[in-house]
């Protein structure tokens, strides 16, 4: 059986600055063939984009709706799929701005959508923030932060070329548990040098996880771990994590 | 009540006394001691002397002699408290800090002496405190100084905010601008190489030339290869170059080295506020996300209260 929990805190400088949390998150339990199935999806809107926040929330929603409604099998999904469901989505969002006469740019956010069941998993990525996935006792990251020549510089769903930059792997693997997060938090959970996941934040978490006698509790302790200082003094930009999990 | 015994040896204000409990330490004069007992609890204790009668205050861990908490040991306090902080088991990776590098090309010619040259060395206090305060940019900044007046010379090689200690500046001799941008740009390559050799990712440098005159070595190939260098710099997004003037510089001539922005002209000496908008800024650069292409809007600094005028 799975479990999720999925906390979006404000950065302490959108705190300071009086601005609301550009990330979002969500997710759906889906039938995909005839295998219940879950979907993540995440978002984090550019912070120079005026409308970045409005844009992540209708890229996640929209996305979600599209598989929901697709009656997709695991069998078709590959990357010419992930492809076009990028595409809709984003034609999606341009009309939405054409509409409110803004350009698709006020809209930018990088894009992470996750699908996975007990037997298998894929994992779509475009620009910063990562998926981190369990697999037979390792810590594994499927897909990687993208970054230009600056430390700043990503490129979102918004851009052009943007099926250039998508990231698509599929695991046909049993996964013991899926975790992803945006970019506020990948300095701490990847390791850069070796370009790998992080096992001292994954094992010791999936550990808690599992140990903890009240699930309920669990979303609000993210929550509350997210906003403390250990994080805050590594990063000041919004933090998202969704984490699920197989029961032991 | 069992037979107990207790041996106390002294020595001057010092006692040692041995008891069935241990060993105590303690120190006074009759009437006031304060001591650790066997079981290494701190005490006070006030009495009256011959009496008989006595007051006894033991410090525990969580008061001090006023009733209040001290300050813990922090580390000490964090292993305790780390259990009870939600998923406390977790570590972080120590993936190093990225770096928003920075050159100041300050002039430092003869013309500079007095009051402007001393409005400077202030302005790099501020920037250095300005910057310390903020815990990202404190790591992230990093800033070089080179300086031209009479001869070129790199009077601060790159370091982070707290290895930066501005350094004394004195006035004397011509401009050589050409060369020391050179300088500065070669400063800058070798950084970047360092950056990359060590997997530090950085944002995109800034290039900052403070002047009150015009080049003295426009004659000569280094000016011309400075204007080529920056052009080529901006067009490929290498850096970001800025050029500010103060009374009496040649602003016709700082024309040729902006691209994509004029130069601006500071108000009288208002270094502070130019350094103090310069950390701000650096602090935003250092966080926001820009669009590939796009460029980060900065708090105008030719605005009403700012410290610059656009030059015509």
């Amino acid at each position: 059986m799975w479990n999720i929990i999925a906390s979006s805190v404000a950065g302490t400088s959108h705190k300071r600055l009086n601005t609301e949390c550009q990330d979002y998150c969500s997710s759906k339990k889906i039938v995909i063939g005839d295998k219940p199935s879950f979907a993540i999806c995440i978002a984090d809107g550019a912070g120079s984009a005026q409308h970045s926040k409005i844009g992540a929330t209708m890229a996640v929603e929209f996305a979600l709706s599209r598989i929901q409604q697709s009656q997709l099998n695991w069998g078709e999904i590959n990357l010419d799929w992930a492809n076009i469901l990028v595409e809709e989505t984003v034609t999606y969002l341009s009309e939405m701005a054409a509409q409110q006469s803004l350009s698709i740019k006020d809209f930018a956010c990088t894009f992470l959508l996750g699908l996975f069941c007990a037997e298998v998993g894929c994992f779509i990525q475009i620009g910063d923030g990562c998926w981190v996935i369990g697999n037979a006792g390792n810590v594994i990251a499927p897909t990687w932060p993208f970054s230009g020549e600056y430390a700043n510089e990503t490129v979102f769903l918004t851009s052009p070329d943007v099926l250039d930059s998508l990231q698509f792997t599929k695991i046909n693997e049993p996964l013991e548990y899926v975790a992803g997060f945006t970019d506020g938090l990948q300095n701490l959970l990847l390791d850069f040098s070796n370009r790998q996941a992080f096992s001292g934040f994954f094992v010791p978490f999936i550990s808690s996880v599992h140990s903890a006698s009240d699930k309920q509790v669990l979303d609000s302790q993210l929550a509350l771990f997210l906003d403390s200082d250990r994080v805050n003094d590594r990063t000041d930009d919004d933090k998202t994590f969704a984490f699920a999990w197989r029961d032991a | 009540m069992g037979w107990t015994w207790r041996k106390i040896y002294r020595a001057g204000p010092f006692r040692t006394t041995v008891s069935k409990s241990g060993i105590g330490y303690s120190l006074g004069i009759p009437g006031l001691r304060i001591g650790i007992s066997p079981s290494g609890r701190k005490y006070l204790s006030l009495g009256f002397p011959g009496l008989g009668f006595y007051w006894v205050k033991y410090f525990d861990r969580f008061t001090d002699i006023f009733g209040k908490r001290p300050t813990y040991n922090l580390n000490k306090w964090r292993k305790i408290h780390m259990d009870q902080v939600p998923f406390g088991a977790t570590e972080f990776a120590g993936n190093p800090e990225p770096r928003c590098p920075c050159v100041l090309l300050l002039d430092i010619s003869g013309s500079m002496g007095g009051q402007p040259i001393q409005e400077l060395q202030d302005g790099l206090a501020t920037y250095r405190d300005e910057l310390f305060a903020d815990q990202l940019a404190k790591k992230r900044v990093e800033i070089a100084i080179v300086t031209f007046g009479g001869s070129v010379n790199v009077a601060h090689s790159f370091s982070t905010v707290d290895g930066f200690v501005p350094p004394s500046l004195s006035a004397n001799g011509e401009t050589p601008m050409g060369q020391a941008i050179n300088t500065a740009l070669n400063l800058l390559e070798e950084r970047k190489k360092d950056y990359h050799q060590n997997g530090i990712k950085y944002f995109r440098p800034w290039v900052f030339l403070i002047t009150d005159g015009a080049p003295t070595d426009m004659n000569g190939p280094d000016w011309p290869n400075a204007v080529s260098r920056i052009r080529e710099g901006e067009q490929k997004r290498a850096f970001s170059f800025f050029a500010v003037g103060v009374e009496g510089a040649n602003f016709e001539i700082l024309t040729q080295i902006c691209v994509g922005r004029q130069p601006l002209k500071l108000k009288g000496l208002r270094f502070r506020d130019l350094f103090a908008w310069l950390s701000n800024s650096q602090q935003q650069v250092s966080r926001s996300i820009p669009d590939a292409g796009a460029s980060i809007p900065l708090e105008n600094p030719a605005g009403p209260t700012g410290w610059a005028e656009v030059s015509i």
